[in-house]
């Protein structure tokens, strides 16, 4: 079957609505947003629904949907927002201060390099896909991936884990 | 460095996969569907969709007098059943989120059959909802009383709406669905399978032979035994035999596809489940 009739997307979003918001969430750190950038999302996208081709690329669609709004929003948002507002949960003593410190560099790191870490490490999925929802290429993904860890301090033993 | 960056990422990973989900979500993700639909009221809706309609065979009557009149004098055609929205209607408001869709069956020349489908489909849905809103009145009455704060009530949602699962000359499967959310998403399926030479509701013994339920049965502990993990331990009220009332619809190959409901034989993660009985010979 062609396409993706409303109905059928309804039933694929309701299905993914967590990812959905994870993804939101992980850019606007506070519920009220998410949610908001959840909403606008499937707006845009049943507007859009004619140009989705097929069901199989539902996923990459909407995430791609879901970081576009995302980053617009942040964009908008006040210069004074600050995520030091946000604590982030707890975690054993061990390792805190690093954990802390790699969590607040990828909050700090440039939103189009984080998108990638993102969907890399935290929705695991292929840096193929990932190039479809960035709409960039293939090596663009790979570069942002490389620079992103690097300003992160985080050396993987085997560049293969990518 | 005490740990490799590989392990950090996954602890980063792990925090990710676990952002707490506000109880709201379904309700803002069905809001946001309602929200989109609002504006297509102003134009009254074909319900095309859902209609069961040979197109090409409708062209054909369109571009030819004389093969619309043949067609008129062939018996075997008939009128085409189909189901159509009966009536539709909606209300937002900061206590009620209501967006209903009532389906009504025509054209099954089993005139009987459809007033007692029709009158109970509408039935049914009036009681509930009418039962849904004195219940949520009481209960949004019992929220502000105890000092809610009316701009965090969450409304009350619930939508009926209808799908046609298959539309043949012989059966005529469709599906209701009845969903609500309060602290999260619940959804009732109905569904309705026709036998549109006999006027009858079909049963899966009338479908599957005397056997039916050996064969239902074996379906569904095949996909079981495929991964025990995402279901239910007979133990813990998982399944243990289709019932005699199982629900059911008919898909467009003609096999009977049994559903079952969220939390009904498996986690809630597992979601509804449908296995589908190829008739066989």
């Amino acid at each position: 079957m062609a396409g993706c009739s409303p109905n059928r997307f309804q039933e694929l979003v309701e299905e993914h609505q967590a990812d959905l918001y994870r993804l939101a969430y992980s850019y606007m750190k506070n519920r009220d947003d998410a949610l908001d950038v959840v909403q606008e999302s499937i707006l845009k996208g049943l507007s859009k629904l004619p140009t989705l081709r097929n069901e199989q690329s539902m996923r990459v669609w909407m995430t791609r949907i879901v970081v576009n709004e995302s980053i617009s929003r942040l964009r908008r948002r006040r210069p004074d927002f600050s995520y030091q507002e946000w604590d982030g949960p707890a975690e054993p003593e061990q390792n805190r201060d690093e954990l802390v410190d790699l969590r607040r560099s990828l909050d700090l790191l440039d939103p189009k390099l984080r998108t990638v870490v993102v969907l890399r490490f935290f929705e695991d999925m292929k840096l193929e896909d990932i190039a479809h929802v960035v709409r960039a290429p293939l090596s663009t993904v790979k570069s942002r991936l490389y620079r992103a860890l690097a300003q992160l301090r985080v050396d993987l033993e085997q560049k293969e884990d990518l | 460095m005490t740990q490799s960056g590989k392990q950090q990422l996954d602890q980063l990973r792990q925090e990710y996969r676990k952002t707490e989900l506000p109880p709201e979500l379904p309700y803002a993700v069905r809001a946001a569907f309602l929200k989109a639909r609002r504006p297509r009221r102003m134009v009254r809706r074909l319900v095309t969709a859902a209609a069961c309609l040979f197109l090409a065979f409708l062209a054909a009557l369109n571009l030819s007098p004389s093969f619309a009149q043949a067609a008129a004098q062939t018996p075997l055609i008939g009128p085409l059943a189909e189901v159509l929205t009966f009536t539709e209607y909606h209300v937002a408001t900061d206590r009620e989120f209501i967006d209903v869709r009532v389906p009504e069956i025509t054209g099954t020349s089993f005139p009987e059959l459809e007033d007692r489908i029709n009158k109970e489909i509408q039935e049914k849905i009036d009681e509930d909802l009418t039962a849904a809103r004195t219940r949520a009145k009481e209960e949004y009455e019992a929220y502000i009383a105890t000092g809610g704060n009316p701009e965090d009530y969450i409304p009350l949602t619930i939508s009926f709406d209808y799908e046609v699962k298959s539309c043949t000359e012989k059966i005529l499967s469709f599906e209701l669905e009845r969903f609500e959310v309060r602290a999260s998403g619940f959804t009732d399926l109905t569904y309705y399978n026709i036998d549109l030479t006999t006027g009858k509701t079909l049963t899966l013994a009338d479908v599957l032979g005397p056997d039916w339920k050996k064969k239902a049965d074996a379906v569904v502990q095949a996909a079981i035994d495929a991964h025990p993990e995402n279901f239910f331990t007979a133990e813990m009220g998982g399944f243990t035999g289709v019932s005699e009332d199982q629900r059911f619809y008919m898909n467009s190959d003609g096999n009977p596809v049994l559903v079952f409901e969220k939390y009904e034989i498996a986690p809630g993660s597992s979601g509804e489940l449908e296995f589908e009985v190829p008739i066989g010979e």
